[in-house]
């Protein structure tokens, strides 16, 4: 399985390094390699990568303040010439932190530890969507489909785009069920689909033309998981 | 990729751009030649950070060329980069790391030719 990469790095001579080291393992392809962290990061609101060889110190937003701004997260793996950064590389769970000037070697054991967790994650396929219990039957509903799920007592909703599903079931066993990168509890009665917001205002949320509170508790929480423009 | 039997200037870390190259030639000709052509761009760049006053200026201009060093063998000098890069840090008065910065720029400044005969001979053997 090849896996693809974006080199983000102010000094050319190192994405250089990266560039090649990363063609000779003949496994990663570089689908991009940038300069600064804005350029990554517009690159990356349109495309997936699976690797991020992420320097920290550049020009205008930092490694880890672009970090902050994504709401998928690919492997990390930091590439920096300061060893200062260990404590924030273990707050952001990198996969590795290579030290410039790094050898052959030591790269290789790093894209060793991204290959570990893609070969983790190959035996429990990734989930994209889900089966509820509705009017005695098992029904599909895509993760993307979903809108939303509230909380109905012993009973949750999920609201879809046209049609709503009501099963038994409670709001923290759903949570457990979904996908932790879309979907977020934003109040003790609601889960929201991350992607299909269209705007927040104070402690409200609007996903097509549901309004939805959020709870005091979560706000920041539910700020820090959408990528808000400075 | 070569042979391997490429032998770096005795005055550059050859061990480390063993590690780094491991016989690969052509990369390190390529590395080489990119550094000829940018090790002006980022002393300059240094300079001006220096003369800024700016001690996070200068020190981000020391932080970027760093690692550059090594790539081309010139370890001891990253070395030395990283112990001003360190001394910046908190610092208001550059002018405290004039000695340091000099001796760092004119043992630069008589390595380049080094560095410069080293990419003639890596390129008249990947050729």
């Amino acid at each position: 399985m090849k896996l693809t990469a974006l080199i983000i790095d102010d000094e050319p001579i190192a994405r250089n390094f990266l560039e090649r080291y990363c063609e000779k393992t003949g496994t990663i392809d570089v689908v991009g390699s940038f300069s600064d962290s804005e350029s990554a990061y517009s690159y990356l609101q349109q495309n997936e990568v699976d690797i991020l060889f992420l320097d920290v110190e550049m020009p205008g937003d930092s490694g880890f303040q672009l970090l902050d701004r994504l709401i998928v997260m690919p492997k990390v793996i930091l590439t920096t010439s300061k060893t200062d950064y260990a404590y924030d590389a273990f707050q952001y769970k990198v996969t590795d932190y290579l030290k410039k000037p790094f050898t052959y070697i030591r790269f290789q054991e790093a894209v060793g530890k991204v290959n570990e967790s893609f070969e983790d994650k190959k035996e429990t396929p990734k989930q994209e969507d889900i089966f509820i219990k509705s009017n005695g039957k098992l029904i599909r509903l895509n993760y993307d489909d979903i809108l939303y799920i509230e909380s109905l007592g012993d009973y949750v909703k999920y609201c879809t785009f046209d049609k709503k599903y009501v099963t038994h079931s409670t709001l923290k066993a759903v949570e457990e069920k979904m996908n932790k990168g879309c979907f977020m509890k934003v109040h003790r009665s609601y889960i929201v689909n991350l992607r299909k917001i269209n705007n927040i205002e104070d402690y409200t949320l609007y996903i097509g033309d549901s309004v939805i509170p959020i709870s005091k508790m979560l706000k920041t929480e539910v700020m820090g998981r959408i990528n808000v423009a400075s | 990729m070569n042979d391997g039997s490429f032998e770096f200037n005795a005055q550059l870390d050859g061990q480390f751009l063993e590690s780094i190259y491991d016989g690969d030639h052509e990369h390190a000709e390529m590395v080489f030649e990119q550094f000829i052509q940018s090790v002006n761009g980022h002393m300059d760049e240094i300079e001006a950070g220096f003369n800024s006053g700016d001690a996070e200026v200068f020190r981000k201009a020391i932080h970027k060329f760093k690692p550059v060093l090594s790539f081309v063998g010139l370890t001891k000098l990253t070395e030395a980069a990283a112990n001003i890069e360190k001394k910046c840090t908190g610092m208001t008065d550059v002018n405290n790391l004039a000695t340091l910065y000099t001796l760092l720029k004119n043992e630069l400044i008589e390595k380049i030719p080094i560095i410069q005969n080293d990419l003639i001979k890596l390129k008249s053997i990947t050729s």
